[in-house]
């Protein structure tokens, strides 16, 4: 049986593969994801694959993800972009973009363990619970 | 050296003031990967700290706090400060970017609180200016001065025998109803009675919330109250509630310490508060280790303990005074727990329960109680009076064995058995009745010049209310002098020993 090792190990692996062997990936994607079947580890595949987004935007490939109420105009989006290449210090963005009514307003931008929430639903939230508290 | 270009210099900053700036309204979340039993596994949170609170979104829009203990390298253990109710997996964590930190200040005098400091009185919010971290360091060697002032607890075998000094830590050990809050509640009320100006702060740990709801009745009563804060958590808290009321309760009594003033905490106890991290720590995967504690448990108490201290001149001449409890299971005080902590206070007031049972209230195990610090604190007068106590309770108990064959012992045994059987029963004290500096000097005086030798011991009692009823009645003055404490001058002796053998004639058989 393959020995589990750290998830930060393991992602370091994987990127640094990605990195270096590009036109290898589709041994890579077998590899990994015998490892997972063998350490029992496939639940945590989503935590593999956001540790995996963190740490390509180190090198200079950001992936973010923007929840909106309703389809953002090409402006917003390359200021969104912008807003990632600044904080995450990488050169190219990928944005995907999702469309949720239920927030009813504003955006929920998340990149790199860390989230923009403007949404009106979280604010309305936020008034409910403050005016719980009171 | 290197040209510096403040035209750069400036760049930068403004450059940073503006990244700084986009970055408002990111925050750094998680997610809660496992949650149960009051603890939660989370998964992200790169920059999260030790002791960091965090705050979870409830499945009904709601939030719940929670602080962490446990920093993985993959995930995060957190202990939540709620109920888990509505958590669930795949919930969003955000890092606050503070620990947890409690109002402090004389707002909260005559309050109720739970371990965050939200009132549980309903006396409405506290509006306290101050807030301190639960978590704080004890006072250095250099920020302190030796303990020198003494603590009166208005119990006279304490302050007699087991002097209590201002800033030392004494604990109060024993078994269950054997009068150990009792004695708490007593020193606390006797700060009140005496005007000592000492600020109480009473922790309970677990307890029943019937038996705080009486000892506050009881404070208000007393007129106490006004000047304690009751830290409040029952059975049915969380186990992070009980695990921080100590720590909370310390750093609301801190602040007394820090600003010039002295105060007393009373920790109830912490038995129950080393069970809570107990259970969080073999909830958050720590290995257990003797009794399934975890490997931290000493300094658990010891870092809390180190709080108490009497602050050098320099910053203010304040004190804090510990009486941590510890409840023991049948008598055993070399447990793991007990061991511990008699080795980090200094002292121990033992209660038996034999001694309970056999009328002896408060229950004080002479021999296994001490003070390691507190002679140098006690009351002169207290100190010259009961000087030698103790050595004469010590061969009384040695004695008693041979108390059947009291005929056919010699006259100097006999004597030191008559005497010992008083001195006993004169310890005797009801509770919520602390006594005063000079009620304890004159009645020690009266009984260790033999004044009550012929006073049968079923009368002891009524023979040093009489005693004190007269002293206070007839010589007010010369005990107001006494009250202040300093050493009992011959004259002052002659008078309560002439006025011992008027009222003891009374009673002798």
């Amino acid at each position: 049986m393959a020995q589990r090792l750290s998830r930060r190990l393991v992602v370091r692996a994987v990127v640094e593969q990605l990195i270096r062997q590009p036109a290898s990936t589709h041994a890579l994607v077998r590899s990994f994801a015998a490892y997972l079947i063998e350490t029992k580890q496939t639940k945590q595949l989503d935590a593999y694959l956001a540790d995996i987004t963190t740490a390509l935007s180190m090198h200079g490939q950001a992936t973010a993800t923007v929840i909106s109420a309703h389809d953002l105009d090409t402006k917003v989006v390359a200021a969104l972009k912008e807003l990632v290449s600044q904080q995450s210090g990488a050169k190219h963005v990928t944005l995907e973009q999702a469309i949720d009514p239920s927030l009813l307003g504003g955006i929920q931008l998340s990149f790199n363990g860390r989230k923009l929430d403007t949404t009106v639903r979280s604010q309305l939230n936020q008034l409910k619970a403050t005016s719980a508290a009171n | 050296m290197t040209d510096i270009s403040v035209k750069e210099l400036s760049k930068d900053i403004r450059a940073a003031i503006d990244g700084l700036r986009a970055s408002e309204g990111l925050v750094e979340t998680g997610i809660v990967t496992r949650i149960g039993d009051g603890v939660a596994w989370i998964y992200g949170l790169a920059g999260a700290g030790a002791n960091e609170v965090i705050t979870i979104d409830t499945t009904s829009g709601g939030t719940v706090e929670a602080f962490i203990l446990n920093l993985g390298e993959d995930e995060i253990g957190a202990v939540l400060l709620g109920s888990d109710q509505e958590v669930s997996a795949g919930a969003s964590v955000r890092l606050s970017g503070h620990v947890l930190d409690v109002p402090v200040g004389p707002e909260l005098l005559g309050r109720v609180v739970d371990p965050l400091g939200r009132p549980l009185d309903g006396k409405g919010p506290i509006n306290a200016k101050l807030r301190y971290p639960v978590e704080r360091d004890a006072p250095g060697v250099m920020a302190r001065k030796s303990v020198h002032e003494p603590l009166m607890s208005g119990i006279t075998a304490i302050d007699a025998i087991i002097p209590i000094g201002r800033g030392q830590r004494e604990l109060i050990i024993g078994d269950r109803q054997t009068g150990k809050t009792a004695i708490a509640l007593d020193t606390m009320i006797n700060q009140g009675r005496q005007k000592t100006g000492v600020v109480n702060v009473y922790v309970a740990v677990g307890q029943k919330l019937s038996k705080i709801a009486r000892l506050v009745d009881r404070l208000k009563e007393e007129g106490v109250m006004d000047n304690s804060i009751v830290v409040a958590t029952g059975p049915a808290d969380p186990a992070s509630l009980l695990y921080l009321a100590p720590y909370a309760g310390s750093s609301m009594a801190e602040y007394f310490r820090d600003h010039k003033q002295h105060a007393l905490i009373i920790y109830d106890d912490l038995t129950k508060h080393a069970t809570a991290y107990r259970q969080m720590s073999l909830l958050l995967r720590r290995p257990p280790g003797r009794e399934a504690y975890p490997g931290d448990v000493f300094f658990l108490h010891s870092r809390l303990l180190e709080r108490a201290a009497k602050l050098n001149d320099e910053l203010g001449a304040g004190s804090l005074t510990s009486l941590p409890i510890i409840e023991t299971q049948a008598g055993d005080i070399s447990a793991y727990i007990p061991t511990n902590v008699i080795s980090i206070t200094d002292g121990q007031i033992f209660l038996e329960t034999n001694l309970f049972y056999q009328g002896i209230r408060p229950a004080i195990s002479v021999g296994l109680s001490v003070s390691r610090v507190g002679g140098a604190a006690q009351t002169k007068a207290v100190k010259s009076a009961g000087g030698g106590l103790k050595l004469d309770l010590a061969q009384f108990r040695e004695l008693a064995a041979f108390m059947q064959f009291a005929t056919d012992l010699d006259a100097e045994t006999r004597q030191r058995l008559n005497r010992g059987q008083r001195l006993t029963e004169l310890l005797k004290q009801p509770q919520y009745q602390p006594m005063g500096v000079w009620e304890m000097t004159a009645m020690l005086i009266a009984a260790n010049n033999g004044t009550m030798d012929e006073v049968p011991v079923e009368k002891i009692q009524d023979a040093k209310t009489a005693l004190l009823t007269e002293l206070w009645h007839e010589h007010k003055d010369a005990m107001r002098t006494l009250s202040v404490g300093d050493k009992v001058s011959d004259e002052m002796t002659k008078t309560i020993l002439d006025a011992a053998k008027k009222v003891m004639k009374g009673f002798a058989a």
